[in-house]
């Protein structure tokens, strides 16, 4: 593979560690608070915890370290990457009404970029493996989602779905609701095996991103965007970039777009080539792709296409006021 | 690139990463058990509607004072598990509002079932 070359030349870590990194940080700014409050310790996870209530330089002190990771971690992705994850776990335990699962799993990434090296790869396998099977499992036992009632309410009563709506009248009581729920702990149990093993992983990137594009969709925007975003950024980490250049053959007509991506290509791991054929293909590792499936591999296997895709769909939804914290 | 281990720290960062993923299962494993679901990845999977009514000494409190007693809404919607408002009531008023002999109703709404009730009331 080509020398990379980083947007910021000063660390020594792989591209995609320090994209994502980016976007994490990215999340914390516009998704959260953490950043804009200093921490309180309010009936925290760990009783103990109690005793530091009134000291209130410990509460300054993680703020500080925070802030300092923030501004920092992109020049030490390493060791900032696991304060920062730390910092998050710190404000959560301390003070339960700042739990969430989005932020339990921002800390989780943040770590892991920071901790993981070439031959622990697997870990990020493995952490959104949990996240799906955790998910999958809980709604799997839950009465509520096995007798359809969890979703008929999810989607009349809490998101007023249209088509949800219109579909259900038509069918037998709750089997839509049924349906649905089902399909959603299949995926999430199927997804849990697929990214652990790492089986079909492209296939299994672009089904992740449909289940929680669907769900963007049928709730306009209120529901998983802060999911799909940070699952957007573990699909980053999944990649199996392979060493050698892509080859990306295409027509005038996507010259365009083509270009825009050859800019961004900072790490210089396309050949383009413009060709007089109307055919689009992408060679990796020696296979051809062709058409669609050309231009799906080229935007997941261009890590920097995908942190920017990333980037503007938070900017998207953070600028259209669609977020519930 | 990536950094190299040394063999040492290669078995140390593997164990650590072990357990960092053990603390994870055992969040799942535990909320088997229990109703509440923090640290198991079990997000949007139950919706509660609810509202809590507090009353000190047969006065009751505003919506503004039951936000700053327990920095949650007085009234709102929990997507993780309505448990975790029984908890965070509960654990406030046998520690910070103990001396507060507080009466806290909590009416709540899980899936769109019916409305059910929980109550809470300092005996001290």
């Amino acid at each position: 593979m080509a020398m990379e070359k980083y947007p910021i030349n000063i660390k020594k870590i792989p591209s995609h560690i320090f994209l994502v990194q980016l976007l994490l940080i990215i999340y914390l700014l516009l998704f959260t608070r953490i950043l804009l409050n200093i921490p309180q310790i309010f009936l925290p996870f760990l009783p103990f915890l109690d005793k530091f209530r009134n000291m209130t330089f410990v509460s300054y002190f993680v703020f500080i370290l925070l802030i300092i990771s923030v501004l920092l971690v992109i020049f030490r992705v390493r060791s900032f990457g696991i304060v920062l994850g730390l910092g998050i776990f710190w404000i959560m335990i301390a003070d339960r009404v700042q739990f969430s699962n989005s932020l339990s799993y921002a800390a989780c990434m943040s770590i892991l970029c920071g901790f993981v090296r070439e031959n622990t790869q697997w870990a990020f396998q493995v952490q959104v493996s949990l996240l799906y099977f955790g998910a999958g499992l809980n709604k799997s036992l839950d009465p509520d989602w096995l007798n359809g009632q969890y979703f008929e309410n999810f989607a009349l009563n809490i998101f007023h779905i249209p088509f949800y709506a219109f579909f259900s009248g038509k069918l037998p009581e709750l089997w839509l609701a049924k349906c649905l729920s089902y399909s959603v702990i299949l995926f999430e149990l199927g997804a849990s095996v697929a990214f652990l093993f790492k089986i079909k992983i492209f296939y299994a990137i672009l089904i992740a991103y449909i289940f929680h594009g669907v769900m963007l969709m049928m709730t306009k925007g209120a529901l998983s965007i802060l999911f799909f975003y940070l699952m957007g950024c573990s699909f980053i980490l999944l990649i199996d970039y392979p060493k050698s250049s892509i080859l990306v053959n295409y027509s005038s007509r996507f010259q365009f777009i083509m270009e825009i991506f050859k800019m961004i290509d900072f790490d210089q791991s396309f050949v383009w080539k413009k060709e007089n054929s109307k055919l689009f293909c992408v060679e990796i590792r020696g296979k051809g792709y062709n058409s669609l499936l050309a231009f799906l591999k080229l935007f997941l296997y261009h890590k920097y296409a995908h942190f920017l895709f990333l980037l503007v769909l938070a900017l998207f939804f953070k600028a259209k006021s669609f977020i519930s914290f | 690139m990536f950094c190299s281990d040394t063999f040492d720290v290669m078995i140390y960062r593997r164990i650590i990463l072990v357990v960092f993923f053990a603390l994870q299962v055992s969040g799942i494993l535990h909320a088997l058990f229990t109703p509440l679901r923090y640290f198991c990845w079990a997000p949007y999977d139950q919706i509660s509607l609810y509202r809590i009514e507090v009353q000190i000494n047969q006065k009751s409190l505003s919506p503004k004072d039951i936000q700053e007693r327990y920095h949650i809404p007085a009234q709102g919607r929990e997507n993780r598990s309505i448990h975790h408002i029984i908890a965070l009531i509960q654990k406030y008023e046998q520690s910070y509002g103990k001396k507060d002999n507080a009466f806290v109703s909590l009416f709540y709404i899980t899936n769109g079932k019916k409305e059910e009730k929980w109550q809470w009331k300092n005996t001290q």
